[in-house]
């Protein structure tokens, strides 16, 4: 169903006033999308934990309302919160005690290597497989198309950090993809 | 496989992602009662002072071989009394002074703004320009005649104000 911005910017005004059934129509109109860009962040290893986001996002959503101002899309602010939302759970998963969590510090490009030798993946299985970091920006830039200074006001790392960091994902995911 | 054929590969992968299930019911439960949010009223006497301080954007001090009150910018008239000088000092201080004690009631509508892109950084930008006006009204205080730090005060206090006027035109 294509987006109406009309009923989005009706729809908010409403919600902000507290009408719950207009923040439901919201939601069943960006759920896919959000879902979408949570999933492609979180990656293979915290794939279980996009549905709880979802949620977490759209409940932020909800009391930041107010914040939103109606010069800009509401698509891309809550875009925007999503992504902020998969990524402050990213930052979070070093104190969850599950085996096998990636936070969005790991860097190990080497095991990430050595554990895929001569293993073809299709790109998506590859995008997921990045380390947490790579991935996010990978994601955000090449999928998401958001630009260098973004990605890195969103980290909290250099530009330059962010662009390094996107060409070894390029590099790294053209070394094992099928063919 | 080429830069341009990875890039539009990974474009391609910018798909919606349903969930399997209806979300939906988790997240109404977890909805907090909203009530329409109350607009700030921006005070009369701050909006009366911020006019004047905008206004005073051709304000021209004293023209004074001093040095000091050379900027290199453009050639200086004068002004028309030293009272005027030191009145728009005075009310440049009021405006700032009840610009922070609106912001001081107005805590969510501030944080608000926050949560906006480029919120952070616009915050940050408005704590750094509060400590310069701090310490211009101190040095103000200790040398009341200077033309340099009144209109250093003028240019800091604009740059304040540009940082709040986007939120109360919402």
């Amino acid at each position: 169903m294509p987006t109406s911005l009309d009923d989005d910017a009706e729809d908010v005004r409403a919600a902000s006033g507290g009408d719950v059934p207009a923040f439901e129509r919201l939601y069943r109109r960006h759920v896919g999308r959000v879902r979408g860009v949570i999933c492609r962040l979180l990656g293979a290893v915290g794939a279980s934990r996009a549905d709880d986001l979802v949620q977490e996002a759209f409940v932020r959503a909800w009391t930041r309302l107010d914040g939103f101002r109606h010069d800009a899309r509401f698509s891309t602010w809550l875009h925007r919160l999503a992504v902020n939302t998969a990524l402050m759970d990213l930052r979070a998963a070093c104190c969850r005690p599950q085996a096998g969590v990636v936070d969005l510090d790991d860097d190990d490009w080497v095991g990430w290597v050595e554990e895929q030798p001569g293993l073809r993946l299709d790109l998506e299985q590859a995008v997921a497989k990045l380390p947490a970091r790579a991935r996010a920006i990978l994601v955000l830039h090449d999928i998401e198309q958001w630009q260098h200074r973004e990605i890195a006001a969103e980290l909290d790392i250099a530009v330059g950090t962010s662009k390094a960091q996107l060409h070894r994902a390029r590099s790294l995911l053209r070394r094992h993809l099928e063919d | 496989m080429n830069e341009m054929e990875l890039h539009r590969r990974l474009r391609g992968l910018a798909v919606d992602q349903p969930p399997s299930r209806d979300l939906w019911p988790g997240i109404q439960q977890r909805l907090p009662a909203r009530q329409r949010r109350r607009v700030p009223t921006w005070p009369a006497a701050v909006a009366a002072a911020l006019l004047l301080a905008t206004g005073l954007l051709w304000w021209q001090p004293l023209q004074s071989p001093d040095a000091e009150t050379s900027l290199g910018g453009p050639d200086l008239a004068v002004a028309e009394t030293v009272a005027d000088v030191e009145d728009a000092a005075e009310t440049l201080l009021l405006a700032w002074t009840e610009l922070l004690e609106f912001e001081r009631k107005e805590p969510e509508w501030v944080l608000a703004g926050v949560d906006r892109p480029g919120g952070v950084e616009r915050y940050a930008a408005a704590r750094e320009l509060d400590a310069s006006l701090a310490q211009l009204a101190a040095a103000l205080r200790v040398e009341p005649d200077s033309q340099l730090i009144r209109r250093l005060l003028h240019q800091t206090l604009r740059q304040r104000i540009a940082l709040s006027q986007d939120r109360l035109s919402a």
